[in-house]
């Protein structure tokens, strides 16, 4: 039970890192300030009485819900480039691994364990955070959207390939290098899905389209926010922004994820790591 | 040269054959043969580059070998059950700096697969053998080199190791420090623990080995028993009282070499087949009326061997 030893010790060593700390304490300070930002909305808001006063707050409630779970998206994102670009690399470059290797355990083991205990903090600390906008939002609105759990899942699910991606980078790559293609991945899709939004507006788009699809094969963590935002309003919100029409926005999707992507994005997550794993096993440290 | 030597009778410890490495196209190991064996305290020694610490780092699954075979404990390397029986000391190790020192041996316990009371009296124990009892509470990162090597060689010790496999002992410690984990050392010794040492630190091969290994280019040049190194005839100096002729004549019969002092009359070198020999001199002082005032083997360092074998390497490449 190797792994289950490092899995231990990983998870102590993220909650003692000053990045986690510090990480924390912004994340609960933007929490507070969005909370005052909605408080100050809605104070005003009542304080004109408008005629459909309720249905305005779930309006302003639901567009709030995928704005901050886009912020949301991007924080647990973040959190998942800082920490986890140099899970194997740094270890390997600080010389820490040297005792570690050679005890009786298998070198995937060391993989598995590490990539556990990130998954397992950046899956709760998404899921706090997520959870945390959403109950502010439903506390000054009375909004809660329906397909919570499904969107929930799909950001878990954009946070575990980024750490697949890293993870997989991480056993073969220095930890400079491998942040920077994560990053650079994690960046491209948005702007080809924005590219995309230009070209429709001004016609041609099949090739901007089918470059934005390479990306997200290459990093499906933005087709997977999409669908989360997707899941996040309800299609009368959706209506009313008039997203069907065009499917997907930079930040706003109308699509669900398709069975196709939803395959590629279940063996993008296993795979990568599992090369990483492979990769880690047979290389010299 | 080949190092290999097989003694009848002998378990082996540490069992390597032609063991090579290649990285890229610089080669590191160049078929690498030797045999340790159960009890003995190993010595590698060798120039930096000399690939010492590749084959360490093979021996502990670190790096792996391009060709040939290792065993360890006489199972082959990487088997999980042997390295529960094996314990490793990098050179200039990197630890946490986070832990305490008790988080941290707990975690490389664990990793033993030890725990519970038997691992927490296990980590008292170690600690007081590597003079380090009473800084459980300490940080790793408030220690000096000198307490981050014993903090090292007290995880390697955590399990009771049968082979013990130190890359470089005695780097940042003082020479209280060195005194004291050689003294270690020795007592595992004499307790049975097998130790391979990797070092430049020759006064720590030659307190602690039974047998040496001198190693350069991934090849080794000499492996024996210290002082089988010293394969030249033995010199030694006498100092007596009268020198007559007679006298000469005589240490002449039982010497290769005589060699007078130019600036002392009573003083003499001799080359000696054998360090028995040293009391047929005497003795032939005795006999020839002369006062012994000094019998004393001028023997080479274990330092001059190696430095000579190197030098002698590096003029046939």
């Amino acid at each position: 039970m190797g792994w289950l030893v490092i899995a231990r010790f990983t998870i102590k060593e993220i909650v003692r890192r000053r990045i986690f700390a510090a990480v924390v304490v912004l994340t609960v300070l933007l929490l507070g300030l969005f909370t005052l930002l909605l408080n100050a909305l809605v104070d005003n808001l009542q304080r004109a009485q408008p005629e459909n006063m309720e249905l305005l707050l779930l309006g302003i409630g639901a567009l709030m819900a995928v704005l901050a779970s886009w912020s949301v998206y991007l924080q647990s994102s973040l959190m998942t480039l800082l920490l986890t670009a140099g899970m194997l690399s740094g270890e390997i470059e600080a010389g820490t691994l040297a005792v570690i290797v050679p005890k009786p355990l298998h070198r995937v083991e060391v993989v598995f364990g590490k990539w556990l205990a990130y998954a397992l903090v950046l899956a709760v600390y998404t899921a706090v955070l997520e959870l945390g906008f959403l109950g502010v939002i439903y506390w000054k609105t009375g909004y809660w959207p329906d397909g919570l759990a499904q969107a929930l899942g799909l950001l878990e699910l954009g946070m575990l390939s980024l750490l697949a991606l890293l993870t997989a980078g991480s056993a073969s790559l220095p930890t400079l290098a491998n942040g920077a293609i994560a990053a650079l991945l994690f960046l491209a899709t948005p702007i080809a899905s924005f590219a995309q939004v230009v070209t429709q507006i001004t016609g041609e788009s099949t090739t901007v389209e089918r470059i934005r699809t390479v990306f997200e094969l290459l990093m499906p963590a933005d087709a997977l926010w999409h669908a989360a935002s997707a899941a996040l309003l309800p299609p009368v919100a959706q209506d009313l922004i008039g997203i069907r029409q065009v499917q997907n926005l930079p930040i706003i999707g109308a699509e669900a994820l398709t069975p196709a992507m939803a395959l590629w994005v279940a063996l993008y997550i296993v795979v990568l790591p599992l090369l990483g794993m492979l990769r880690f096993s047979h290389r010299d440290l | 040269m080949s190092g290999k030597l097989e003694v009848e009778g002998r378990e082996p410890a540490i069992e390597v054959e032609g063991l090579t490495k290649l990285y890229h196209r610089l080669l590191a190991v160049d078929h690498l043969s030797f045999v340790t064996y159960r009890g003995e305290a190993f010595g590698f020694l060798g120039p930096n580059g000399a690939g010492k610490s590749t084959v360490v780092k093979i021996l502990t699954g670190l790096v792996q070998p391009t060709e040939g075979t290792v065993r360890l404990l006489g199972r082959p390397l990487g088997d999980r059950e042997v390295r529960r029986r094996i314990g490793y000391l990098p050179e200039l190790p990197t630890f946490h700096r986070w832990l305490t020192a008790e988080e941290f041996l707990r975690f490389h316990g664990a990793l033993y697969g030890m725990g519970g009371s038997l691992l927490r009296a296990r980590i008292e124990e170690v600690l007081a053998l590597v003079g380090l009892a009473g800084r459980e509470r300490q940080r790793l990162g408030t220690f000096s080199k000198g307490m981050l090597q014993r903090i090292g060689l007290a995880q390697a010790l955590l399990n009771r190791p049968e082979l013990l496999i130190i890359d470089e002992l005695s780097t940042g410690l003082d020479p209280v420090g060195q005194h004291d984990l050689r003294s270690l050392l020795l007592d595992l010794k004499q307790a049975g623990t097998s130790i391979f040492i990797n070092s430049h630190q020759l006064p720590d091969v030659e307190a602690l080995c039974d047998r040496v290994a001198i190693i350069n280019l991934g090849r080794i040049l000499k492996i024996g028993a210290p002082e089988e190194l010293f394969d030249e005839p033995l010199l030694v100096e006498v100092r007596a009282e009268p020198l007559s002729e007679a006298l000469l004549q005589e240490l002449a019969r039982l010497a290769l070499a005589v060699e007078r002092d130019q600036y002392d009359p009573c003083r003499v070198l001799l080359r000696l087949r054998s360090e028995e020999q040293a009391a047929e001199v005497a003795e032939a002082v005795h006999a020839c009326g002369a006062r012994l005032y000094r019998l004393a083997p001028h023997r080479r360092s274990l330092e001059q061997v190696f430095l000579r074998t190197i030098e002698l390497s590096r003029s046939l490449q």
